[in-house]
């Protein structure tokens, strides 16, 4: 947390330009209309070697998803989920499919200046999967099933950029404990999450942009939190959990964007490293 | 007769060295990265009456040049910046040509209709566009005070308001201010 806070001052304190191109969450602005965003997106969570019971090896996740700007003021995305199952052994082939996400961002309200801008947007987001990977943990981009409903506010003042997304989540697929006398009965029960997240971006090459053609390498911080809503809840979840997650970003030929971050958890989460290729079809 | 006259005019706005051409300088708004610009020029350039786009990528502007003889509508070269998600900044028409504009003159180049607005009669060949979706409310209340032709309010030319033009392209007119 506290890197993070000498980092925004660090990007406060230098003529440096802002960059919105998020890793981990998605910027107020919406793709040109018309356009396609196809992405390919690669998770490895470390649950070997870390406290994760009964895993026999890392979370390997694969998540195709293409993008579609269906007007300036909306746009649409869709993904599925490929991944293996880090908690059977003996389940072949391994890797399959596990889930899909539907995603639609719409425009509030953007004003714009030389150097100045401000978006504003909402979002709606159903994801479905079918196993978990970190049992502990809830998070609707990986792992979970449920809704999600949120605004995202990016502002830009003198090359700096942040973007704040704030949003609530109903979670489906928690599995809860029920007691009946003296049968144990497992049963599917919703949770109410809000969920905030901070990010903020620079350019740090080129230092003047003269041609498409020129590789941009851009630095990344953002800062994700989860708070559970319900007064009870399965106390293997926490009521809050937290999110550090720098990253590095290359675009390359003005139309394609090669993302990696490392995801660091809060308290014994397991940690994550994400590859992300993005290329867009005009 | 008025054919004639036409005729007279037009020879005299080639003769006086008031070539047809132009091309444009589009500022545009919002953008912060090599990315967002290329969206902004794949996107301009669906537009078929654009012959060729130059960028400058630092000053988030595109040179704009068009082709012969087609009609440039700056309504639809508004639209494409807005869909790929920004925002016009401010238009400039460079002739290549010096020229004297007087105020409420019309001039036809290349079947496009302008409509000067000056505040005196100074030779210069740049122009920024000043119809009301380009520029600040307060500035196009500005202008329209002093203006009488209701083409300013509408973008539309009539005959009316303007003088007759034949062989027009489109019945849209745009004003320009001298950029001096």
């Amino acid at each position: 947390m506290r890197i993070f806070f000498i980092l925004l001052l660090f990007i406060g304190s230098y003529k440096i330009s802002a960059q919105e191109l998020y890793i981990n969450s998605e910027p107020a602005s919406l793709i040109p209309r018309g356009t396609k965003v196809v992405r390919l997106i690669n998770s490895n969570i470390f649950l070997d070697g870390s406290n994760i019971m009964g895993s026999i090896g890392n979370a390997f996740i694969v998540t195709p998803s293409l993008s579609y700007g269906l007007s300036k003021k909306i746009m649409l995305s869709g993904s599925i989920q490929f991944a293996n199952k880090p908690y059977e052994q003996d389940m072949m082939p391994n890797f399959g499919l596990n889930g899909f996400k539907l995603y639609s961002k719409q425009r509030i309200l953007t004003t714009d200046k030389q150097k100045y801008h401000t978006r504003l947007s909402s979002f709606i987001k159903y994801s479905y999967h079918e196993d978990k990977f970190m049992k502990d943990n809830l998070d609707l981009e990986l792992q979970d099933t449920g809704f999600e409903l949120g605004l995202i506010g990016t502002q830009l003042i003198n090359k700096l950029a942040i973007s704040i997304t704030t949003a609530v989540t109903r979670i489906s697929n928690i599995d809860e404990k029920f007691t009946q006398g003296s049968t144990v009965k497992w049963q599917k029960t919703n949770l109410n999450t809000f969920k905030n997240s901070i990010s903020a971006g620079y350019l740090l090459f080129p230092r003047k942009y003269k041609s498409y053609k020129q590789t941009n390498f851009n630095l990344y911080v953002e800062y994700l939190t989860n708070t559970i809503l319900n007064k009870e809840f399965p106390v293997r979840y926490h009521k809050f959990t937290s999110t550090f997650a720098p990253g590095i970003q290359f675009i390359l030929l003005s139309r394609s964007r090669l993302d990696f971050s490392y995801k660091i958890r809060k308290g014994d989460m397991p940690e994550e490293f994400l590859i992300k290729l993005t290329y867009i079809i005009y | 007769m008025k054919k004639i006259l036409i005729t007279i005019s037009m020879l005299l706005i080639f003769n006086i060295g008031y070539s047809q051409s132009f091309y444009s300088n589009l500022k545009a708004t919002g953008l912060t990265c090599a990315m967002c610009s290329y969206s902004t020029q794949k996107s301009l350039e669906k537009l078929d009456f654009i012959e060729s786009i130059t960028p400058d990528l630092e000053a988030t502007s595109f040179k704009l040049e068009f082709k012969d003889g087609a009609f440039v509508d700056f309504d639809l070269i508004q639209e494409k910046v807005e869909d790929a998600g920004f925002f016009v900044g401010s238009i400039e028409i460079v002739f290549n040509g010096k020229l004297i504009a007087e105020n409420d003159k019309h001039i036809l180049f290349n079947g496009n209709l302008f409509h000067f607005f000056s505040d005196g009669d100074k030779e210069t060949n740049v122009f920024t566009l000043v119809d009301r979706k380009f520029i600040r409310k307060s500035e196009y209340e500005l202008i329209s005070a002093k203006t009488s032709h209701s083409c300013y309010e509408t973008g539309i030319h009539t005959a009316s308001c303007c003088s007759k033009h034949e062989n027009l392209k489109s019945n849209k007119v745009y004003h320009l201010k001298s950029s001096l």
